[in-house]
């Protein structure tokens, strides 16, 4: 049963974000992707992650493809106007990847090429439209296909952004032009969710961001760095004072997973910048 | 200063009730005036015309449109308030007046260098004028990602994740200047061409 197919028949899927190397050398970057093979539902790649230089994200999607890995492909509006998304959605199609997650993107300045311009021809909202408009057989110009490719949509959900409501209207109306999944920011509190299921009902697809955190300083970066991540102060207490970081972050990831899952206010987990490896030990710790 | 008229039926589904009161302005005196006005009631024949006031560049600042406003009195009988004007006033009017305003043109450039009213100040001349979908705030002008959409879900505490300042689209959402109905309208790609072909 592929992502898709296990979303629909409301079974709990598990999906993990890896980054594509930078630079030419892409031995490491499937190495490392292979041991998700089989424990995850599907891999997302993320796209120029953190306005950084990569190989993108369609490119990484494929590798993995052929790795027998199933590919979530990660497209953002920050670096390509509206003709380059379609030729980029089309391509992908093209190499048979079909799970989509379209994203507005962070800016520029608050990431690593501060000195780029940032393109935002299009919203996220916009490019599901233009998807959408490509699965019926024409581009944004009307211009007519040969051939109407045909993807599985998704959207991102930040459920740290206040108002709570006004992101569930942004939730609500990305679902109206298309997008079928949602895959969440990094959030600890679980009564944000029941907010939602109270507004969206039951049918809505979410799967709810968890990460496994390397070290202090990558979690001091996060929530520094990262727009839209918030860390309540109990978990920063937790690990500000451990001595074996390491543990406790498997420990607190595995119990998270658990907590998400027997809530049943999600329909999956997708881990956020976490390592395979450590992916893997809490999988296993959960007998997942 | 370089406007062109919207067609009517871009902004038929906003137009509230049939009563219309009418901003024109001399374009900060690039335009006359007579002329401009005399195409503007040909272009609302449809709808009861109520008022019409054109606003001259030395007037246009708060100060006197406040004065202005106070002498307005027909302005109240008024459904939907239309300007055709640059994209300043319809952002001023609604401090003053609760109506819905309406940008009735697009402003495709505004020279800069040259004398302009003070409202010129608040428009992008982004070419496409779409503040009636955000409660007359200007996403162009207060959102550096330009959402058209909603807000792009970066903010903390809703602080824009780019300048030190409330997500725009958080101050519309608290503030309920528009209904959820309206926000779950589509607003769709700009079209660009118009202000990249103005010289």
């Amino acid at each position: 049963m592929n992502f898709e197919e296990k979303l629909k028949s409301r079974k709990f899927v598990i999906t993990a974000e890896v980054s594509p190397p930078r630079g030419v050398d892409v031995s490491s970057f499937i190495e490392k992707t292979l041991l998700l093979k089989g424990r995850v539902d599907a891999v997302n790649v993320t796209d120029f992650q953190n306005v950084g230089v990569r190989i993108t994200s369609l490119v990484g999607s494929y590798l993995l493809l052929r790795e027998e890995i199933e590919p979530i492909f990660q497209i953002t509006a920050r670096d390509r106007n509206r003709v380059a998304i379609s030729g980029e959605l089309l391509s992908a199609s093209v190499l048979g990847i079909r799970n989509v997650l379209v994203l507005t993107g962070d800016y520029t300045t608050t990431g690593i090429s501060k000195t780029a311009k940032p393109v935002f021809d299009l919203d996220a909202t916009n490019i599901l439209v233009i998807a959408k408009e490509l699965e019926k057989g024409k581009d944004f110009a009307g211009k007519k296909l040969n051939k109407a490719p045909d993807f599985f949509l998704g959207a991102v959900f930040n459920p740290n952004l206040k108002p709570l409501e006004l992101e569930i209207l942004k939730l609500k109306k990305k679902t109206m032009v298309g997008a079928e999944f949602f895959q969440t920011q990094l959030f600890f509190d679980l009564s944000l969710m029941e907010r939602v299921r109270e507004k969206l009902g039951e049918e809505v697809k979410i799967i709810a961001g968890v990460t496994i955190f390397k070290s202090l300083e990558m979690l001091e970066y996060m929530l520094e760095n990262v727009p839209g991540i918030e860390i309540p102060e109990k978990v920063m207490h937790l690990f500000r004072n451990t001595k074996d970081i390491k543990t406790l972050s498997i420990n607190f990831s595995a119990e998270l997973c658990q907590r998400i899952k027997e809530s049943k206010l999600c329909n999956g987990v997708h881990f956020l910048a976490s390592r395979p490896l450590d992916i893997v030990k809490v999988l296993d710790l959960l007998k997942w | 200063m370089r406007l062109e008229f919207k067609n009517i039926e871009e902004i038929k589904e906003f137009i509230k009730g049939n009563k219309i009161f009418v901003f024109s302005c001399d374009e900060c005196g690039f335009k006359k005036v007579e002329e401009k006005n005399k195409k503007i009631l040909d272009h609302i024949k449809d709808y009861e015309l109520i008022g019409i006031y054109t606003l001259y560049k030395e007037e246009c600042n708060v100060g006197n449109f406040v004065k202005i406003l106070k002498n307005l009195e027909e302005v109240n009988k008024a459904e939907t308030i239309l300007t055709f004007t640059c994209g300043g006033l319809p952002q001023i009017i609604p401090n003053y007046i609760k109506k819905f305003v309406i940008p009735a043109t697009n402003t495709l450039k505004i020279e800069a260098g040259r004398e302009l009213g003070s409202f010129a100040r608040l428009c992008s001349a982004c070419g496409e004028c779409w503040i009636h979908y955000t409660g007359n705030l200007c996403m162009e002008k207060l959102c550096p990602k330009k959402m058209r959409n909603g807000p792009c879900g970066g903010s903390e505490k809703g602080m824009c994740e780019v300048y030190k300042r409330l997500c725009p689209w958080v101050i519309l959402f608290r503030n309920k200047r528009i209904s959820e109905e309206e926000f779950l309208k589509i607003v769709p790609p700009k079209d660009f061409s118009k202000i990249l072909l103005q010289e």
